[in-house]
């Protein structure tokens, strides 16, 4: 078989293997919910579970049986050994680029132009943080409102549900949104500035980057932290606080597994 | 000839993957759970195990750090402090190499993640994505849990509404067992959430590497922020790297520099860097030698520590497969009695908790000689509070036609017990009992006799001769609770 040939099976087989997992993941998942709309006092019954499962265990099968055969297929017929295509890090470009450069004779046109680009991208980042900090200013004084949590336990579903749609959603996806959009900006800008810092003189003897210091400070720290660590052990297990870790973990926790 | 022994050597799991194979077989190392369908209930549950691995898991033998975190915000300081602690520890030495090394749920989605097929690659997209987690870190780890902690109630909220690793390894693995088979009769809405939740992270799994560690794990995202500070891990000199980015291009997570929050420390840029800039921290990178006696020594070391993690992981399975069952065990002088619906059931004195505490006078609960329900409850845990004003609510209606006992589970000390009554039941019309330990202190005895197999709220009622008519694994409802109380009545 040649390699055209195998490339092509290859990837047939792939869409195949790929559409079949994502269908069976949506029959699973349409065979939960069919289970809990049929509704009455007991929703899941081990009979309720078998004929709701059963007509999809055939395609659930072919799947498990095609996904053996892809790995028969990776091992029999594999991929054509090539370099894979390296995706161009920008910001290491870039930051190699102003290495080689010499800012201090460049042009005051191009410095210009540098200076824009660079100022641009950082108002669009800081933009983007300032987005993050309205939502977190919007959302914690009302996620740590206990008024707005029911009191009454088994509503409390309900009310933490409320505030995710509300409250947290809206304050989560208005930033996501604007940071992605920047994430975006921030990767095209970086591209534009690597071509004119690229048009700068080259530098000829650059003095070589400082000494890291910054290894003492870890060192410290680190001992910081373990003896913040130890004593909270020792002293937690002193005073029984394994009680509770073991309590919740020897009883099945019925909310963590999701039955209920 | 050649060419199928390059094939072969492909199949041969890499030193990562032996490891968090070895990890997940270790923390669940109860293999016994498995075939009895228990989960295991002895004094290692204590010890949180580093990696995401639900502590309902049959197999599982020591306890979920984050279920355990949450839950100790409601629990006594001393718990907050032991459980803050070990995460401490664990996020100084190892921050986010627990991920790329020990945990279960992460070496599932990678094997998932081997099916050939079609791969979402990393995108500025993915990467703005990976800041969510801290969200969640932040609303359903610390602030849900601690808001319903003023109120002296655990919510887990992580565990309840989103994590995957419960409902894959507890919830299915339980229910996977045909003994759990009332285990059904307690699932509803939030299953039906949650199940629906896992199949989606484990289909996106085979196409998006580690999908959950990425953008949900609020584990992760707390270890990775003591990335750059933690004892073992992966680090960059500096001096010899040349800015090439090929680690950055072999990276499957979203790092923006070997290391940093995101890097999972999985080591494998390692043998990328043309440098040899990456190393390992915590560990001599000493240029290997290859003469003879090296070679050798190396041999040597590597078959004893084979050894050696094997036969820990051996030790561990025989341990704990010798663990006495303690659902199995019954009163055996009651021969003529059981605990199964249609059975007289087995009576017991227990304590009497009032709000001053608990009472050394005792009760039967068995012996009213009325119409009786039996709740096992705890503090400790939020369905168990959730219904008690159900319970409240029946006892007054009916009166003195029936009897209704709350025992509160030895599980934590109980004079947890008599606080939590003396602050919400002080003159209610329940009567207020405490359970007794086991022999090993593991558990609660009543509760076992009775056929409680570690699932909180448990309920059983019993007509007026004594004879269970009903039981429920699970918590009830007012309307499920007056149902089972007038078939009582009628029976």
């Amino acid at each position: 078989m040649n390699h055209k040939a195998i490339k092509l099976l290859r990837l047939f087989y792939g869409a195949v293997v790929s559409a079949m997992t994502v269908i069976s993941g949506l029959l699973l998942t349409a065979a939960c919910l069919q289970i809990y709309r049929s509704g009455g006092e007991q929703i899941y019954t081990p009979e309720r579970v078998g004929a709701a499962f059963a007509p999809i265990a055939i395609p659930i099968y072919i799947t498990l049986a095609l996904i053996c055969g892809s790995f028969l297929l990776e091992f029999f017929l594999p991929a054509e050994k090539k370099r894979a295509k390296l995706q161009k890090q920008y910001p290491l470009l870039l930051r190699k680029a102003y290495e080689r450069a010499d800012m201090q004779i460049c042009n005051p046109e191009l410095l210009a132009k540098i200076q824009k680009e660079r100022n641009n991208r950082r108002f669009v980042l800081r933009l983007s943080l300032v987005i993050w900090v309205i939502g977190a200013a919007v959302l914690l004084p009302y996620a740590c409102n206990g008024k707005n949590y029911s009191e009454e336990l088994h509503l409390a579903t309900d009310s933490i549900v409320a505030i995710i749609l509300w409250w947290l959603l809206p304050c989560t996806l208005v930033p996501t949104g604007f940071s992605i959009f920047a994430a975006y900006y921030s990767r095209a800008s970086i591209c534009r500035e690597l071509e004119l810092v690229k048009l700068a003189p080259k530098a000829v003897n650059k003095p070589a980057a400082p000494a890291n210091t910054t290894d003492r400070k870890i060192f410290y720290a680190r001992l910081a932290i373990l003896g913040i660590a130890l004593v909270l052990i020792i002293g937690g297990y002193i005073a029984g606080g394994t009680a509770d870790v073991l309590a919740k973990a020897v009883a099945i926790c019925t909310e963590c597994v999701g039955l209920g | 000839m050649i060419d199928m022994k390059e094939k072969l050597k492909k199949l041969i799991p890499t030193k990562r993957k032996i490891m968090q194979l070895y990890f997940a077989l270790l923390f669940n190392a109860n293999f016994k759970g498995f075939v009895t369908g228990n989960i295991y209930q002895g004094s290692t549950k204590q010890f949180c195990a580093p990696g995401i691995n639900c502590y309902s898991c049959p197999g599982a033998v020591g306890a979920c750090p984050l279920g355990s975190f949450q839950g100790s915000f409601s629990a006594d300081r001393s718990t907050l402090y032991y459980v803050g602690g070990i995460l401490l520890l664990y996020c100084l030495m190892f921050g986010r190499m627990i991920c790329g090394w020990l945990c279960p749920f992460g070496l599932v989605q990678e094997l998932l993640h081997k099916i050939p097929t079609p791969k979402v690659k990393k995108s500025p997209l993915t990467r703005v994505l990976s800041n969510l987690k801290y969200v969640i870190l932040v609303f359903f780890v610390l602030i849900v849990p601690i808001m319903y902690a003023f109120r002296n109630t655990p919510l887990p909220a992580f565990c309840k509404y989103i994590c995957p690793a419960g409902t894959l390894e507890g919830g299915i693995g339980l229910l996977s067992n045909a003994v759990n088979k009332s285990y059904f009769s307690m699932l509803g809405p939030l299953f039906t959430w949650k199940f629906m939740l896992m199949v989606s992270i484990l289909v996106g799994s085979v196409f998006i590497f580690r999908l959950f560690c990425r953008f949900i794990c609020p584990l992760g995202a707390l270890y990775g922020l003591f990335n750059k500070l933690s004892v073992f891990g992966v680090k960059v000199e500096k001096s010899k790297c040349t800015d090439c980015g090929l680690c950055l291009n072999h990276c499957k997570v979203d790092i923006k520099e070997v290391g940093d929050q995101e890097c999972i420390s999985c080591g494998e840029c390692i043998g990328v860097c043309p440098t040899k800039a990456i190393r390992w921290k915590g560990v001599r990178n000493a240029a290997p030698k290859d003469d003879g006696k090296h070679k050798k020594a190396k041999t040597v070391t590597r078959i004893i520590s084979a050894v050696l993690l094997i036969g820990v992981l051996v030790g561990a399975v025989v341990y704990y497969w010798k663990q006495p069952d303690v659902s199995l065990d019954r009163p055996a002088d009651q021969v003529d009695r059981g605990n199964e619906v249609g059975d007289l059931c087995y009576s017991e004195q227990l304590k009497v908790i009032t709000p001053e505490g608990i009472l050394e006078e005792t009760a039967d609960p068995t012996a009213t000689g009325k119409v009786t329900v039996i709740n096992f409850w705890g503090t400790w845990c939020t369905p168990c509070c959730a219904e008690l004003p159900f319970f409240q609510q029946v006892a007054d209606e009916y009166g003195d036609s029936i009897s209704v006992f709350a025992v509160h589970s030895y599980l934590l000390a109980n004079e947890t017990a008599a606080a939590y009554i003396a602050d919400n039941y002080a003159g209610s019309s329940l009567n207020f009992l405490s359970d007794y330990p086991l022999e090993d202190g593991s558990t609660s005895g009543y509760y076992t006799a009775l056929g409680g197999r570690g699932t909180y709220p448990y309920t059983v009622v019993l007509n007026a001769e004594g004879v269970i008519t009903k039981i429920f694994v699970s918590s009830v409802t007012y309307d499920m609770l007056k149902s089972a109380v007038e078939d009582a009545l009628n029976n």
